[in-house]
């Protein structure tokens, strides 16, 4: 045991007293710090021309948010929130507008909600009579009609209709920007984590060939198994160790500058998709945690492809395609199974629109939500790559 | 104490690079003679259990060399190996001597005795990349002493020491090889014929010679020169 | 005739030469141009890095035949590969050893790394050539802007990457030259919805800035290197 937590340790020395995990980690930080601000810099245009800075206009946009904070969405807030669209010209670019900033900046997400609930387009909404009970009807009939059209099967569908006929409005409006910007930034931060995981481990078992120290380590005792348990858990230490820590940066971030309300907000509102009733908050933290599964089976994956390939950079090109081509390539709905693999893989899962979204495991004709099992998923995969990983280096012959 | 060869065979396709070598040592220091590409690196490979044999078993009283208890009792020294560059030599050796299943306590006072015989001491806590050659292979030996193995197979271990550096190495194995078995290749004939109890010469995968040197009828130096020349006569 | 040729060979045998050795010395060495040798160092880039090369060119024509949108993003995010290509064939003489072997040669290694940068530069050249009106043609942005977006990523990872062989050794510097290049082509895939800002109209001119900067430490980078040729067989 004395002797694991030794060669452990050693193994953590080697991934992290590397000139290239310094430079990806100051990078990382750069990009996370950057990450939850990127909309407020650089000037905000109205009909092409700048009016000032994005962060006013954001500052704006901010107290009428939280002037309205706390209010039901019912009618009152309802008529309000088309009065001020009624102020807008009918232009494509109607949020590039003296108007809207003057009148509807404030009324947006409630806009935005009419919107996705009615099918109703901006010019609609502007001649519509507002009536909560019809909207809140609506909403439950637009998503049963998704649902229907989602290539999901029976039970999905039946599942998926009877939660939906549970959320019943009205709604409360909060103040909810620190979670927007998590949901917002979520995937943004768990690419560049995979791509870390990539850099830093993609090296780790070729590297001992390269360095030409495994004929030493093949040599000894423990040099089998008791290393390839060493450099697995070291790997995976560092990885979540830096997912965690990021993703905890991100929160202070995001919680420190835009405000901790609006925690209870519910999700709907923001993915109308969804017929999950939760809150924002809660996403957010289910999000991240899911997200710390996905590092967790992505570290071992790279781990053991390189001990297979027997060569990092080989490992680094597939991984990073893998990261590229998830962000770029997506299965047509029809192709249910294998869009839906693709999708669970753990360098596309961490998105909400993966994570969140209608398809479900369907197990002996039982529904089960996708960020309840993929994780269970992700750490059973985890330990069968381990076996096999461990199996291969075992067997190793320098040859 | 017995380390018994049987048939030890390894090819690669069409080429046979180590054939059908069967030897059983005792304790003492045993001379590896061969020229490059005879196969001896092969042959201590796969006499450590780093290299699959295409036939034939390597075991140490009894114990098969795939094992862990055999590598509890051996001692390596690769021919060309190399280190991490961001660790101290100190660092180096507790790393080794924790792939040695060697304790923490024992391995510290262990590194350091080591360290003070390879003559290490003052550069213990320097990074390895700016050792000098010398210094690296006098680190190589002492990692290869950590657990005072009962095997020491050594490939090439004079390489890059200066002559000073060399009489050192053979005074240090002339006393460890009273209690182990020590295989060692090189080609350099003097260390041969001043460390070894027996000399092997290999050639193309076999053994030529194999026991005491005789000096009365021709040095060693000169046999193992005319095994050149009978190569060049062939061709 | 032939024929009698033939006869003639077979019945008269030329007789030995004499002081054969003597005279070949006695001629001057043949010479090949420097422009001839740059030229000939064509045939020793690697086939893996042309087809590569080529790759990313089928890849940057077709891409807007592909996606209907993002074509800027995907175009300027395969330039650090072209960039990582560069610096991996003039890192090579280092990393396999043949440093030694071709400084002590006419053409010394100095001018293999000339050549190899002077060739893989000018066929990156041809890249951006073509990169530059598929992404201005199907893009939203203006030449310039589109110009800056391809070749600012190429720029950064190709000084960043010369930096790094310069001052690692080995087979850990390559993989530290991928891992940034991949890191840069990854930033520019995700900007494309993500750090949107920095493609508004205000910011081309950072974007110019930082191509020049760029430009500079590439070049700098490059003089550095081929001047370090001079100390590799000193620090051996």
């Amino acid at each position: 045991m004395n002797n694991f937590g030794t060669l452990y340790k050693y193994e953590v020395k080697k991934i992290v007293c590397k000139k290239l995990f310094a430079v990806m980690c100051v990078l990382l930080l750069v990009l996370i710090a950057l990450t939850p601000f990127s909309s407020l810099f650089g000037a905000y245009y109205e009909n092409g021309e700048p009016v000032g800075s994005s962060l006013d206009i954001y500052k704006i946009e901010q107290s009428r948010k939280m002037a309205l904070s706390g209010r039901t969405i019912d009618n009152e807030l309802l008529k309000e929130t088309v009065e001020a669209y009624r102020q807008v010209p009918d232009e494509l670019r109607y949020t590039s507008t003296p108007e809207y900033r003057e009148y509807a900046i404030g009324y947006n997400e409630i806009f935005s909600f009419i919107r996705m609930s009615t099918g109703m387009d901006f010019k609609a909404i502007k001649a519509w009579e507002p009536d909560e009970e019809e909207l809140y009807k609506s909403r439950k009939e637009t998503l049963n009609r998704y649902f229907e059209e989602s290539f999901i099967t029976d039970a999905e569908l039946k599942f998926w209709k009877e939660k939906n006929d549970k959320i019943d409005g009205p709604f409360t409006y909060t103040y909810h920007d620190a979670y927007e910007i998590l949901i917002d930034s979520f995937q943004t931060v768990s690419v560049i984590v995979m791509a870390f995981i990539a850099i830093v481990l993609s090296g780790l078992f070729p590297n001992e060939k390269v360095l030409k120290t495994d004929q030493l380590i093949l040599s000894n005792v423990l040099g089998r198994k008791s290393t390839f348990a060493a450099k697995l858990l070291a790997g995976i230490t560092v990885s979540l160790g830096c997912s965690l820590i990021l993703s905890a940066i991100l929160f202070v971030e995001c919680l420190g500058y835009y405000g901790t309300q609006g925690f209870e907000f519910p999700f709907i509102m923001v993915f109308s998709a969804s017929a999950i009733d939760i809150s924002v908050g809660q996403v957010c933290v289910i999000a991240y945690l899911v997200l710390q599964a996905a590092v967790l089976l992505w570290a071992i994956i790279v781990m053991v492809m390189s001990e297979f390939l027997k060569n990092g950079i080989a490992t680094l090109a597939i991984s990073m395609v893998f990261i590229i081509a998830g962000g770029m390539i997506s299965f047509p709905v029809s192709m249910r199974v294998a869009g839906q693999i693709w999708d669970w893989l753990p360098t596309n899962y961490p998105a909400i629109w993966n994570m969140f979204d209608e398809r479900t495991l369907p197990v002996a004709g039982k529904c089960f939500i996708s960020w309840k099992v993929v994780p269970i998923i992700y750490l059973l995969i985890g330990a069968v790559l381990f076996f096999i990983g461990k199996r291969k280096y075992e067997r190793v012959s320098a040859e | 104490m017995e380390l018994v060869i049987d048939r030890l065979s390894k090819q690669y396709g069409a080429k046979i690079a180590v054939d059908r070598i069967s030897v059983k040592l005792n304790k003492g220091v045993y001379g590896l003679l061969g020229a490059n590409g005879a196969g001896k690196s092969t042959l201590m490979r796969m006499i450590c259990g780093i290299l699959k044999p295409t036939g034939g078993t390597v075991t140490f009283d009894g114990i098969d060399s795939d094992k862990e208890a055999f590598r509890a009792i051996l001692g390596y020294l690769p021919q060309d190996f190399g280190y991490y560059p961001e660790f101290s030599a100190k660092d180096f050796l507790l790393y080794i001597a924790a792939l040695k299943a060697i304790p923490k306590k024992e391995a510290k006072k262990r590194v350091a005795e080591l360290l003070e015989l390879v003559g290490l001491s003052d550069v213990a806590t320097k990074k390895i990349k700016t050792f000098s050659g010398g210094m690296k292979q006098r680190l190589g030996i002492a990692q290869a002493l950590l657990n005072r193995p009962k095997l020491l197979v050594l490939d090439e271990p004079t390489a890059g020491l200066d002559p000073k550096e060399r009489v050192r190495f053979r005074n240090l194995l002339g006393s460890i090889g009273k209690d182990c078995i020590v295989i060692l290749s090189t080609h350099i004939v003097s260390d041969v014929e001043h460390l070894s109890d027996e000399v092997m010469i290999m050639k193309d995968g076999s053994f030529i010679f194999q026991g005491k040197w005789n000096d009365s009828e021709m040095s060693l130096e000169d046999f193992y020169l005319s095994q050149f020349e009978e190569d060049e006569a062939h061709e | 005739m032939n024929n009698l040729d033939h006869r003639i060979k077979e019945y008269f045998k030329a007789p030995e030469s004499k002081r054969k050795e003597e005279f070949i010395n006695s001629l001057a060495p043949s010479e090949i141009s420097f422009a001839r040798f740059v030229i000939s160092q064509a045939g020793y880039i690697r086939k893996l890095t042309w087809i590569l090369f080529s790759l990313v060119i089928v890849g940057i024509a077709a891409v807007p035949f592909i996606l209907d949108s993002s074509v800027i993003w995907f175009v300027s995010g395969l330039m650090p590969l072209l960039a990582l290509l560069m610096v991996s064939e003039s890192n090579r003489s280092i990393r396999y050893k043949m440093a030694e072997i071709e400084s002590a040669t006419r053409f010394s290694l100095r001018s293999v790394l000339l050549a190899r940068m002077v060739l893989m530069g000018t066929v990156n050249l041809v890249a951006i050539v073509i990169a530059i009106p598929v992404s201005t043609h199907f893009g939203d942005y203006s030449a310039v802007a589109s110009g800056l977006y391809i070749v600012t990523p190429f720029l950064v990872a190709a000084s960043a990457g010369l930096y790094i062989v310069r001052v690692m050794k080995g087979n850990t510097a390559l993989y530290s030259v991928a891992a940034v290049s991949l890191f840069i082509s990854l930033f520019m895939f995700l900007s494309r919805d993500r750090f949107t800002s920095i493609f508004i109209k205000d910011a081309v001119k950072y974007w110019g800035l930082i191509a020049l900067l760029a430009l500079v430490a590439m070049v700098k980078q490059t003089a550095m290197l081929i001047k370090n040729t001079e100390e590799i067989t000193w620090n051996w």
